[in-house]
């Protein structure tokens, strides 16, 4: 019986002989009950506000959710699961913190009232909240544990996981904290988003997913003693820029009302406190690529000649902008037909970078399995009019 | 594809290496959603009976008195939700007029939002007039406040029940508190 090739990659969230798709589905379906009759309560303050709020932070979320999801140069992660991560954030996330809010009174009670209202948001909550998301991202892993690969696929869940929960906060903000009048809302964007909409959740979040995917990787050799702790290392990062965030000190936002140029004060103020975690980000997500590229050319140095990749379609495969052009230029040459089929084999050749990195014998069959299967894209490739001198172009 | 069991590798323990992660997360985020009340009752501390001139108020399990209470008022703290009492003298206006003079004059001047329900009226069990509303408040640091406020006009005094609490969930905990407070203050 030929090994099954869609078994190996591109799961969706639907595993339902999974005990945690079940775990996972409970806890989403409690946060969507809590979190929609919240909301719902909040449209009562003002319809046109409440309509706003989505309005804008749709605007805001739908490039971040593309950019994020593109981050990944080698692979997509599964639609559904990608989608799952978002909601995790946005309904199960924010419902149990709403219940984790007892932390703060337990601290009231160690200390004072006035000291927890203060200092709460920057003691309790950061802890809390990032463990109530990064649980989210570990119940995924146990679902789909085939489409977290790495550092990157770990980022691009747990930054999808934050944007959901920001989205949710952001319109209890704008309706709660800014008034929800239309002006309030548009104030409250102004200082949640336009100022400050890259850094929060997202990078906190996706810290976390880049620290799970550190750990279960399959890509990296080096022992699980090694990279325990610098996984731990990013999530104290994480929750360190978290609670900075909402530390009561280096705040430089004017006092309301704000007038004229104060407005300038609020990207500034809120720059100090994210940015360097931005930065931080970043340079993760370059060595993040770097590392990536690493591991595509280690694993399919040995795969050149045996069919499934030839040199000239490695050169083309490690680099996005080359596999886009090579697209497009087989796309000019013999039709979109083409152009996709092209596009098909070299998403195939990236799995087959990561059958061969999963197995031990280079003669493992499912390894053989999908080397042939790319020798038979090539093959129908091949026998498209013109795609083959094409392809000897792109490639 | 579905591997067959080997003797060596018998099926319930793959079983349970699967179940395993899986619990041990749910039950923290249990543990740690929920968990919180418990925490919170466990270290809370109780007070004895408040008087401020002819008012005298028992607070429940788990209040304490921030301060001290003068003849016209006392703040008490249950974690991180205050309940602000206030003793003045009856209101011509009656309950509902209380609770607006409150709103406008104690209300509105102490928060940078306010968004104040509608006065409604009712009667304590006793047959005291009241009035009740609800409010969101913002603070000028970003603070959301749930709050709710209880205006009763006696005979003899008025007074006016101020809860507030963080927007997350607390203020509907302590309402119960708040009736046996207001229903069981001797006026």
């Amino acid at each position: 019986m030929a090994p099954d090739r869609r078994a190996l990659h591109h799961r969706s969230i639907f595993q339902f002989h999974q005990p945690a798709f079940w775990v996972f589905a409970a806890f989403l379906l409690y946060g969507v009950v809590r979190m929609v009759a919240g909301l719902g309560q909040l449209a009562s303050v003002s319809r046109s506000g409440w309509a706003l709020s989505w309005l804008l932070l749709l605007m805001y979320a739908a490039p971040l959710v593309l950019l994020i999801y593109y981050l990944d140069l080698y692979e997509r992660e599964p639609v559904s699961v990608a989608i799952a991560a978002f909601l995790w954030g946005a309904f199960a996330a924010t419902a149990l913190a709403l219940d984790a809010g007892g932390w703060d009174v337990v601290l009231a009670n160690l200390t004072t009232p006035g000291f927890a209202l203060r200092w709460g948001p920057t003691l309790t909550a950061p802890v809390i909240e990032e463990f109530l998301k990064g649980a989210g991202l570990v119940l995924l892993y146990l679902i789909v544990r085939d489409e977290v690969d790495d550092m990157m696929d770990g980022f691009v869940y747990g930054a999808l996981c934050g944007l959901g929960f920001a989205v949710v906060e952001d319109v209890v903000y704008f309706m709660a904290g800014f008034g929800g009048t239309p002006s309030g809302v548009l104030e409250g964007f102004y200082v949640r988003v336009v100022s400050s909409g890259l850094y929060g959740h997202v990078l906190y979040t996706g810290l976390v997913g880049m620290a799970i995917g550190l750990l279960v990787t399959r890509r990296d050799p080096t022992p699980m003693r090694e990279r325990l702790p610098v996984a731990a290392g990013i999530v104290v990062l994480a929750v360190l820029g978290h609670a900075l965030w909402n530390a009561p000190v280096l705040a430089l936002a004017p006092s309301p009302p704000v007038r004229g140029a104060a407005w300038l004060l609020y990207p500034l103020d809120l720059a100090i406190k994210g940015l360097p975690l931005l930065l931080f980000v970043i340079v993760a997500l370059r060595l993040a690529r770097d590392r990536e590229r690493r591991w595509l050319d280690g694993a399919l140095a040995a795969e050149v000649g045996l069919g499934g990749v030839t040199a000239g379609e490695l050169v083309v495969l490690r680099a996005p902008v080359r596999r886009r052009a090579a697209v497009r230029a087989m796309r000019a040459r013999a039709g979109d037909a083409a152009g996709r089929l092209l596009g098909r084999l070299q998403r195939e050749q990236v799995d087959l970078a990561m059958v061969a990195s999963r197995v031990t014998a280079s003669d493992a069959p499912e390894l053989v399995a999908q080397r042939q299967y790319c020798v038979s894209l090539r093959a129908a490739l091949d026998a498209m009019p013109g795609a083959a001198a094409a392809a000897q172009r792109g490639g | 594809m579905m591997m067959a069991s080997s003797p060596d590798t018998p099926e319930s323990p793959r079983s349970e290496r699967r179940w395993l992660p899986v619990v041990i997360v749910a039950v923290l985020l249990v543990v740690v959603a929920g968990g919180a009340r418990s925490v919170a009752d466990a270290t809370a501390t109780n007070a004895g009976p408040v008087t401020m001139g002819s008012v005298r108020v028992q607070p429940p399990e788990g209040w304490q008195v921030e301060g001290s209470a003068s003849p016209t008022s006392v703040r008490l703290h249950k974690g991180p939700v205050v309940l602000d009492i206030s003793v003045g003298q009856p209101v011509a206006g009656g309950p509902l007029l209380l609770a607006a003079l409150y709103r406008e004059q104690q209300l509105a001047t102490a928060f940078e939002h306010l968004l104040p329900g509608a006065p409604e009226a009712f009667a304590l069990t006793s047959g005291v007039p009241a009035a009740r509303f609800y409010y969101l408040a913002g603070t000028a640091d970003g603070v959301i406040l749930d709050g709710f406020v209880v205006a009763v006009d006696a005979p003899d005094a008025s007074v006016v029940f101020d809860v507030r609490a963080p927007s997350t969930g607390e203020l509907t905990d302590v309402l119960e508190d708040l009736r046996t407070m207001v229903e069981g203050a001797s006026l």
